[in-house]
């Protein structure tokens, strides 16, 4: 069985339905890509994998049935999720957000912190300031780093490189390619196919809810419809 | 003028005390409380009845009353409140009646009378010529212990950060691993044990009556509404603008207009910053 493993999945966003029978499985330590284009629903395909939606279908993660298990549990499970908006807390400085990330893995705090401030050292500098004061590219590191303070065994990035300058978007490709390196599993919904498929070994296409496609980077980059579409070639 | 600092700061002290368990409810579920300043009266009874009435030590008092005000919190919440967290206007006007209820069911028991609570500590001390109680001294003494308990707790503890996150981010909380009902309940528990503190000595500090919440529940109005809803710091500012205002009025002017400083007070921020000095 895969590390995880989505099967016919369903979820609605209001009263649309945002996935249609979603099915494909993610390997532990591997990186996998779900781009699409903006309202395909690759939100709510984390957000359902996280238990923030109702849904229908099935998602098994390392073996155990994910439905009806509120998102503590599933966090408590090894699942970190660092949202499209960030979804920090403005009024809290930098450490305060991390230790909130901590707040079911307060054992291994002092090891986290170091992988965060090790992966995100502009963080470390920026212990003191407010969460509410950081750049768009800072919140999004911060974001990751809460998500890491969790100690997630798999990583659910929603549109990382949403709205940041190219210079940031490469500091997240480093951050990524570390978190690769730690052995981490990823998810990583983006509508930057470009991006996603610099670090994920496989990709999926969404597109109205449905996975239209599936395959290495390479493979997608082979279709004509993905390569003018997605890629601009 | 020294005297107006002194007393002003006494007041302000127990204003604070009442109004940080209102503001914490708000800031961390998004609704108003009114029937916290009915667990202030209820502590006070409960406080004298368990002293004054049974004879028991001051201590089991203190734990009865503050219990009991804790209690009430906790049940409020559990058996209504969190049905109608999405609906601030049936938690306003619900909790209002639930401390005219309390305020019946105190005048049952106890009768419409005034009863004169016999001061926690006895005598008076002079500070520079003026004669103030020790009992108030205690109060104050008393409020800011429990004030700095509540500031370390929310600052420094796994919980009080949840608090703080929850208020921030409902979102952001929730995939963070926090459990909001948790929050919630703990926040209701100590929101209640605040009022039970203040309760006590409230009571002391004015008289037994069983409509004795309203005045506490105006002003902690006037207060968190200056402060900035939800906000601790505009809180404790909040309290001491309308304790040295109040005890300046009733020093210098009249006992009969003492709550209407906060309230004009309250009507200038509403119209010129309507979140308040520290609202967010």
């Amino acid at each position: 069985m895969a590390f995880l493993e989505v099967k016919n999945l369903e979820a609605y966003y209001g009263k649309a339905q945002a996935l249609k029978g979603v099915s494909f499985s993610v390997e532990k330590g591997e990186c996998i890509g779900i781009v699409g284009p903006n309202g395909a629903g690759k939100s709510t395909l984390l957000d359902s994998i996280i238990g923030l939606t109702h849904w229908r279908g099935q998602i098994t993660f390392d073996g155990v049935d994910l439905h009806g298990l509120p998102p503590r549990k599933i966090i408590k499970l090894g699942i970190g999720y660092a949202p499209e908006r960030g979804n920090l807390f403005p009024f809290m400085n930098v450490k305060d957000n991390l230790l909130v990330g901590a707040y079911l893995a307060r054992e291994k705090i002092g090891e986290n912190f170091r992988a965060v401030f090790e992966m995100l050292s502009l963080l470390d500098e920026r212990q003191k300031q407010q969460a509410g004061t950081l750049s768009g590219g800072e919140r999004q590191m911060l974001s990751l780093g809460r998500a890491w303070m969790s100690d997630p065994r798999l990583l659910l990035l929603d549109e990382p490189t949403l709205g940041l300058a190219p210079i940031i978007i490469s500091k997240i490709a480093v951050t990524i390619e570390d978190l690769k390196n730690r052995g981490a599993t990823i998810i990583i919904a983006e509508q930057n196919v470009s991006f996603t498929a610099a670090h994920a070994e496989r990709l999926y296409l969404l597109e109205r809810g449905t996975l239209t496609m599936g395959g290495t980077p390479e493979e997608l980059k082979g279709e004509e419809y993905v390569r003018k579409t997605y890629f601009g070639i | 003028m020294e005297q107006i600092l002194i007393q002003g700061a006494l007041l302000s002290g127990l204003y604070a005390l009442i109004a940080l368990g209102f503001t914490m409810i708000f800031g961390v579920g998004g609704v108003l409380n009114l029937a916290h300043a009915g667990y202030v009266m209820v502590a006070g009874y409960m406080f004298y009845m368990a002293t004054y009435i049974l004879g028991l030590p001051l201590a089991a008092g203190f734990a009865i009353a503050i219990s009991v005000s804790s209690g009430l919190a906790v049940m409020t919440y559990m058996a209504w409140v969190r049905r109608f967290l999405y609906n601030p206007v049936v938690v306003f006007v619900s909790t209002l009646i639930l401390a005219l209820l309390l305020e019946h069911i105190m005048t049952l028991a106890f009768f419409r009378e005034n009863i004169n609570v016999p001061p926690i500590v006895a005598g008076n001390i002079q500070i520079l010529g003026y004669s103030f109680s020790n009992n108030l001294i205690v109060a104050l003494i008393a409020s800011w212990i429990c004030i700095a308990i509540v500031l370390l707790f929310v600052r420094r503890t796994h919980m009080g950060r949840a608090m703080r996150a929850l208020a921030m981010d409902r979102r952001g909380a929730i995939i963070s691993g926090i459990n909001p009902d948790v929050v919630n309940l703990t926040t209701w528990a100590i929101s209640g044990a605040l009022a039970g503190v203040a309760g006590i000595f409230y009571g002391s500090y004015t008289f037994l009556v069983p409509d004795m919440w309203v005045l506490p529940l105006i002003m902690s109005f006037a207060i968190v509404v200056i402060g900035g809803l939800g906000s601790i710091e505009g809180t404790l500012v909040g309290a001491h603008i309308v304790g040295f205002m109040e005890t300046a009025t009733v020093l210098a002017i009249s006992d009969k207009l003492r709550s209407v400083p906060g309230l004009v007070i309250m009507i200038i921020v509403l119209v010129l910053r309507p979140r308040g000095l520290f609202g967010r």
